[in-house]
């Protein structure tokens, strides 16, 4: 037991209503948990209390009652003895009459009402006593929403709860209930009504079917049908429209004895003009219809019938009242339009189903035979009457398709109907009859162009469609086959070839239509019915089809016509491609041999002939409907990919053989649509087994044994693209297929090109060894193309790829990389970036860096033993060897980076060593000797080169060192790079003091930062910002350094618009709007001018104080800008100076207003 | 009190849609008529809330430009032959074009022919250099005509006495004159690079502090005319 005084302080805190609200809520969980614990009994707590619970001060009274109501709340789950719970519940339950402290009286019988049976419920006559006051006492809609929401929640529970209890106070609950959510108005309360109602249905009627009163019930709901919502934002009450509604329909369809009040209701709103009224009765109808059950709803059918046509047939004049009266809605219209439709769609769908089995046929009759469907019928099949009146009779076609399509596809029996009265007619009005079609197909194409209609087109297309989804749906739902075949089965078997060469022949002639005057929209429509109805006859599911097999391979042969010859007509050709892709799709689907076959047969077959032999087509287009077609299933794209690679192998030959331009223009988009459709979907479909291994290692083959092999220069992009197509194939193989693919092309390069393996085999020094292995032009093109190969494979292997003989295919890709090879660099990188043994990872680094920093110092030692010539060629030898081993290391030191290597200070040193040469250098003038003036300028662009080197370590690049290509990347390690750097090239610039060596040391510095995150750069702002303005000054002489300008410029407007960041330009504000200014008038980039002008625009926001100096200079400098060629700019310039006057304007203005007032 | 407006009921028509121009990157492109169209046509009638475009006081038409000589002529149609706000339209139009096109354009303001009553005194007003700079100068003068060029990248609010907005569209001008007027957000324009979007982002923050900043005057201001009016 706790001292009562530790906890007395709590309850007075509590009642003390000027104590903040979250000290009280301690209290009340402080006491609620010492009583969990059992510290102190409820009872001790109720005596204690006594004072609070009895005074007769109302606030206090009210206070006590509701924090032992909260205590109550927290205690729901402790188990509590019956006698505590029913003195509790008689406390409560007579505080309900005292309205003072209703609030806390409310939410204690709510506590009690929520324990569960297994920590003492309350017992059914304290239950019925509860109920009693509740009815008694408590007026509800005289009370405030919070209230009123607690009081349905207390309703609710007694409900759910106690319905045992409540039952046995009969009608006078039903009617207090009544009376207690009647007239409510709250959206969150109405949303409890509608449930509680809900339930009191199911209890009074249900259960014990008082039917008398659901005729109250239902008046207390009705007054809310439809949901008007004028509330526009809903997050104001946390309840939708939405949700409401959906609560009303549950309250409506709760129970059948509201049929004879809900359903008229609903009819008489369904012809509302209010589309939302329309929407929510279709939705309530079709919900009704489902849970009243068919005896019940049957006497209503024929109004429903009659409604729904309404609904279906005449959606335009309503419409028309819409656009007139709620025209600000006017976007909304379509979408209710079609909203309404859709459910009007399911209702009779829901319809049909209750009402129709094949004893009782009558509602099914009352469709069929209605008068007004006959009719319209009859005028849209009717000839000639099409192209009058195209809009009203569109909406009449599509309605009319909807009725029957829906009607057909509830039931095989609907369906049979269906099909026995309107096919026959149509055909008729298509012009098909059966016995001439019977003689003669042939003869039979020339009768039907003659006259065919829209119409008729239509609607079998849409009953055609429609029974199509109703097998489908059929197949999934049962096993039940025998049943599928009915009159509409055979009326389809019967009339498919006529129809084929019906729907064939109104393909072949549209253009004879349009001659004749009809508009193009016409044509439209019947190329789209046609190729629809041709898709749909040859999608029915599997072996159900009632097409037989010489129609379906009618209808693949007309689409593959289509597709070689008809490419000039974008939208039939877009149209038949995409069937064809449907149809090879829905084989897969139904999983039907024979019909892959067939399609097989005629579409894929062909169209990889087409690859192979010159056709009218263009390759672009059949790439695409062969890229479309294979990628649809698995069993398509073997053949495509197996005709693709053959294509691509043999044009390639062809291209690098035989010289042919044409061959080399096929390749490029062979090899494009081969990387960008094919490979992806292989990778991400995952079930073919190593995508175009077989075509890289054929590749490689042919290389080897082909010796006339020439790459011209010009086709540099066609060697990239075989590259990547390498890398992408590779990347995708496991690691054995990998493995093999490597050996292969290392065998055959080493075999090929003759290399002196003994050269590959010096480790200690390649150096020793360079001169013996061929240089560049010496290298023949076979090998140079074998080379770059093997490299791209080396690029994309996994990490766990073994490599056999890692130490001669380092040194090859060394000595490679020495020479200026790019791809050598990089998949050099790519080793060291993936080698995951350590200490053959240590060597490696070791000797590669070795090898690079011993090219980089010895400038002159070697090269004369190398190249006896003269002094010029040595030196250029030599820093083009030097050019190429910054590059290497660039290469090298990103991916040691990526992984997070600590070698990478070495490379950086190294880097910035080169970078700091050629500072004792004295700029030569024009006495000094040509050969000296030589060399400075090689020393220049070495020390270039590792300027440059910064922005090979930091840019992304998509050729290698990636995700795709399995890389190893550590996160942040730009970021870790950058803080290590920084200091370096702060103190090197600091230190410098030749102004050319300083440029190069900004270029460097500004590709380190160009693409580092804005936070980090404003952290180190103190540092960062002074080097980037000097940089933009230094660098802005050359039109190389253009792009690097930019890029600046974009990381300043960072800092101008970024909130820290400004803070720390403040400081620097006059020398940023001097650059600023001096870039406006930058004559090589016109996206420079417009940023800086951006920039300059952004600089406004910055104090009055601080920019109004500088005022005159910047306009002065604008009015400069006015005249830029580019109109871009001009009108960045007015905006920034209407920016700039209004600043100063503003500030003038606000002032004068100011000494008005004072 | 209310002042009558000159033409209380002009005819507003539709705005055009703006021609988004084709890139060229590396050809110059030089001013054209609708280049000047495009910065003139949001200038707004000191009478009414509407632009000159919605009043049909311009058209593209009625500009042309001489690239060789560098002149630019502008006719504009006063919506009433009586108007006298025609010469604060000509002073704006040279305002904005000033402040628009490098200064060696020469530019020519006129009223069309036969649109107005006082046609001839009107073109000579406006295409006198001295009289034009002496307008200028006269403070409230200055200020209409600023009104009216830089209200068209504002939105006008109106201030209540507690400083709260009133509903946007309740303004006249004689309201609005002893008023205050606050930037509108602008849609940033089309997103070419990240960090150029921000900046653009940005904008719009800056643009919202200002706006509270003049409220505060305009608060001020209201109190001060309340005072008055007692």
């Amino acid at each position: 037991m706790v001292n009562a005084a530790s906890w007395a302080s709590h309850i007075e805190a509590f009642v003390d209503i000027s104590r903040p609200a979250e000290q009280q809520k301690a209290g009340v969980n402080t006491v609620a948990g010492l009583v969990k614990n059992d510290f102190i009994t409820l009872e001790a707590l109720v005596k204690e209390m006594e004072l609070y619970l009895t005074t007769t001060d109302d606030t206090i009274r009210a206070r006590g009652i509701l924090f032992l109501a909260e205590v109550l709340i927290c205690l729901l789950s402790k188990a509590l003895d019956s006698l505590t719970v029913s003195s509790l519940a008689g406390f409560f339950s007579s505080r309900l009459a005292d309205w003072r402290s209703l609030r806390g009286a409310l939410i204690g019988c709510l506590a009690l009402l929520k324990r569960k049976s297994n920590v003492g419920m309350l017992a059914g006559n304290d239950a019925r006593t509860l109920a009693q006051s509740m009815l008694d006492h408590v007026q509800v809609q005289l009370l405030a929403m919070h209230d009123r929401k607690l009081c349905f929640e207390v309703f609710q529970c007694l409900l759910d709860a106690h319905s045992g209890s409540i039952a046995s106070l009969g009608d006078d609950f039903v009617y207090g209930l009544i009376q207690a959510v009647d007239q409510e108005k709250d959206p969150r309360c109405l949303v409890l009504t509608f449930h509680l109602v809900q339930s009191l249905v199911k209890l009074f009627l249900s259960q014990l079917g008082s039917e008398h009163v659901a005729q109250d019930l239902f008046e207390v709901l009705s007054c809310y049908f439809p949901v008007y919502f004028t509330h526009k934002i809903a997050d104001d009450f946390e309840v939708k429209r939405e949700d409401l509604s959906d609560a009303l329909m549950d309250a409506f369809c709760s129970t059948p004895y509201f049929e004879p009040f809900a359903i008229p209701l609903l009819l008489d709103k369904l012809s509302s003009s209010l589309p939302l009224a329309k929407i929510d009765s279709l939705k309530y109808l079709n919900n009704c219809l489902l849970n009243f059950g068919t005896e019940r709803m049957l006497q209503h059918a024929q109004k429903i019938w009659f409604a729904l046509k309404d609904v279906f047939l005449n959606p335009l004049p309503q419409a028309e009242i819409l656009s007139s009266s709620v025209s600000v809605l006017g976007g909304d219209i379509k979408y209710h339009e079609h909203k309404i439709a859709t459910e009007a769609l399911t209702c009779l769908k829901t319809t049909i189903l209750q009402f129709t089995c094949p004893k009782n046929v009558d509602f099914l009759t009352l469709i069929i035979d209605d008068n007004v469907v006959e009719r319209s019928f009859c005028s849209v099949t009717m000839e000639g009457s099409y192209s009058d009146n195209y809009d009203k009779n569109y909406l009449k076609l599509s309605a009319l398709g909807s009725i029957l399509s829906v009607v057909a596809n509830s039931s095989i029996f609907c369906c049979n109907r269906v099909f026995q009265d309107f096919f026959p007619r149509l055909m008729v009005a298509l012009g098909i009859d059966l016995r001439t079609s019977k003689h003669s197909a042939d003869a039979y194409v020339e009768i039907v162009s003659q006259k065919f209609h829209h119409g008729a087109l239509y609607l079998s297309v849409e009953l055609l469609t429609s029974s199509r989804d109703l097998i489908a749906t059929v197949l999934e739902s049962s096993n039940s086959k025998d049943s599928l075949r009915g009159s509409w089965w055979h009326l389809i078997q019967e009339f498919s070839g006529p129809l084929t060469s019906a729907f064939k022949s109104a393909l072949m002639i549209p253009n004879k239509i349009t001659a004749e005057g009809g508009n193009s929209n016409y044509k439209q429509e019947i190329i789209i019915c046609s190729v629809k109805g041709l898709e749909v006859l040859a999608t029915y599911a599997g072996e159900h089809t009632p097409v037989p097999r010489k129609s379906f391979e009618d209808i693949l042969a007309v689409f593959i016509l289509i597709i070689i010859s008809r490419y000039e007509e974008s939208f039939l050709w877009k149209l038949s491609l995409k069937s064809l892709v449907h149809i090879g799709s829905c084989i897969a689907r139904f999983k039907d041999s024979h019909m892959q076959m067939i399609y097989n047969e005629i579409v894929v077959r062909r169209l990889v002939m087409l690859l192979h032999k010159d056709s009218i087509l263009p390759l672009a287009l059949i790439l695409e409907a062969i890229s479309e077609i294979g990628t649809c299933t698995l069993d398509l794209i073997l053949p495509v990919i197996q005709g693709l690679e053959e294509a691509m192998l043999s044009s390639f030959l062809q291209a690098c053989v035989d010289e042919s331009y044409k061959s080399f223009q096929d390749l490029v988009l062979l090899l494009d649509c081969y990387c960008t459709k094919i490979l992806p979907w292989c990778h991400t479909s995952g079930s073919i087994e190593q995508p175009g291994m077989h075509f890289v290692i054929s590749i490689l083959e042919q290389m080897e044994d082909n010796v006339a092999f020439k790459m011209k220069p010009e086709m540099q992009d066609l060697l990239d693209k075989m590259m990547m197509t390498m890398k992408l194939v590779v990347r995708g193989c496991a690691e054995n297929n990998q493995y093999i693919i490597l050996e292969k092309a290392y065998n055959i390069m080493l075999a090929s090109t003759n290399l002196p393996s003994n050269a590959l085999l010096v480790s200690s020094s390649i150096l020793e060894g360079f001169p013996l292995i061929p240089d560049f032009c010496e290298l023949s093109c076979q090998s140079k193309t074998l080379l770059y190969f093997l490299a791209s494979i080396v690029t994309a292997l996994h990490q766990q790829t073994p490599l056999t003989n890692v130490a001669r295919l380092l040194n090859l890709l060394l000595v490679f990389t020495l020479k200026g090879h790019l791809p050598a660099a990089q998949a050099l990188a790519s080793v060291v970036n993936k080698l995951s043994n350590a200490v053959i990872l240590e060597e490696t680094i070791e000797m590669i860096l070795d090898s690079f920093s011993s090219v980089l110092s010895n400038n002159h030692q070697y090269a004369p033993h190398m190249l006896n010539s003269n002094d010029g060629a040595s030196m250029h030898f030599c820093s083009n060897l030097q050019i190429n081993a910054i590059v290497g290391i660039a290469w090298f030191g990103k991916a040691l980076l990526m992984r997070g290597h600590g070698r990478v200070k070495d490379i950086s040193m190294a880097l910035m060593k080169c970078l700091l040469s050629n500072q004792n250098i004295v700029p030569s003038s024009s006495h000094h000797q040509s050969g000296n003036c030589i060399g400075e300028d090689m020393h220049y662009l070495v020390a270039r080169s590792a300027a440059d080197a910064f922005h090979l370590l930091l840019s992304d690049s998509d050729v290698c060192l990636n995700k795709k290509f399995h890389a190893i990347i550590r996160p942040l390690y730009k970021q870790r790079f950058f803080s290590s750097m920084l200091p370096v090239l702060h103190s090197a610039i600091k230190e410098c003091n030749s102004p050319r060596t300083k440029a190069l040391l900004y270029r460097a510095f500004g590709h380190t930062i160009s693409g580092m995150p804005l936070t980090v750069l404003v952290a180190d702002a103190k540092k960062v910002l002074p080097l980037l303005l000097d940089s933009l000054s230094v660098l802005d002489s050359d039109i190389l350094n253009k792009d690097l300008i930019y890029s600046l410029l974009l990381v300043l407007s960072g800092f101008l618009v970024d909130e820290k960041g400004k803070e720390d330009i403040i400081g620097y504000v006059h020398i940023v709007i001097n650059h600023l200014i001096k870039l406006l008038s930058y004559p090589h980039m016109m996206l420079v001018r417009e940023t800086a002008i951006e920039c300059l625009t952004a600089i406004t926001g910055f104090p009055y104080t601080r920019i109004y100096p500088l005022r005159t200079q910047v306009l002065g400098a604008l009015a400069g800008a006015f005249d830029d060629k580019k109109r871009t700019v001009r009108q960045e310039a007015v905006k920034c100076c209407h920016a700039w006057i209004l600043e100063f304007y503003f500030f003038e203005y606000d002032y004068k207003m100011n000494r008005m007032v004072l | 009190m209310t002042l009558g407006l000159i033409n209380a009921n002009p005819v507003v028509h539709a705005k055009k849609e703006r021609i988004a121009r084709a890139e060229d990157t590396h050809a110059a492109d030089a001013v054209d008529s609708l280049d000047v169209f495009d910065s003139v046509r949001d200038i707004r009638d000191p009478e009414h809330p509407y632009s000159l475009e919605q009043l049909s006081v311009l058209s593209e038409e009625s500009i042309t430009v001489d690239k060789k000589r560098g002149r630019i002529q502008i006719t504009f149609t006063p919506t009433v032959q009586h108007c006298s706000m025609a010469t604060v339209i000509g002073l704006c139009l040279r305002v904005k074009l000033l402040q628009s096109f490098p200064l060696h354009f020469k530019v020519d303001v006129n009223v069309s022919p036969g649109s107005h009553a006082d046609e001839e005194s009107v073109n000579k007003q406006l295409n006198d250099k001295e009289r034009v700079a002496a307008a200028l100068e006269n403070p409230s003068l200055r200020q209409l005509v600023d009104e009216c060029l830089y209200s068209s990248s504002f939105v006008c609010y109106l201030l209540d006495a507690e400083g709260d907005l009133l509903p946007e569209k309740s303004f006249s001008l004689l309201q609005f004159r002893g008023l205050s007027f606050a930037r509108k957000q602008r849609v940033p324009a089309k997103k070419r690079k990240t960090s150029r979007s921000t900046l653009n982002r940005n904008k719009t923050v800056l643009y919202n502090q200002h706006s509270s900043l003049l409220f505060s005057g305009a608060k001020k201001l209201r109190a001060a005319l309340s005072d008055e009016e007692m």
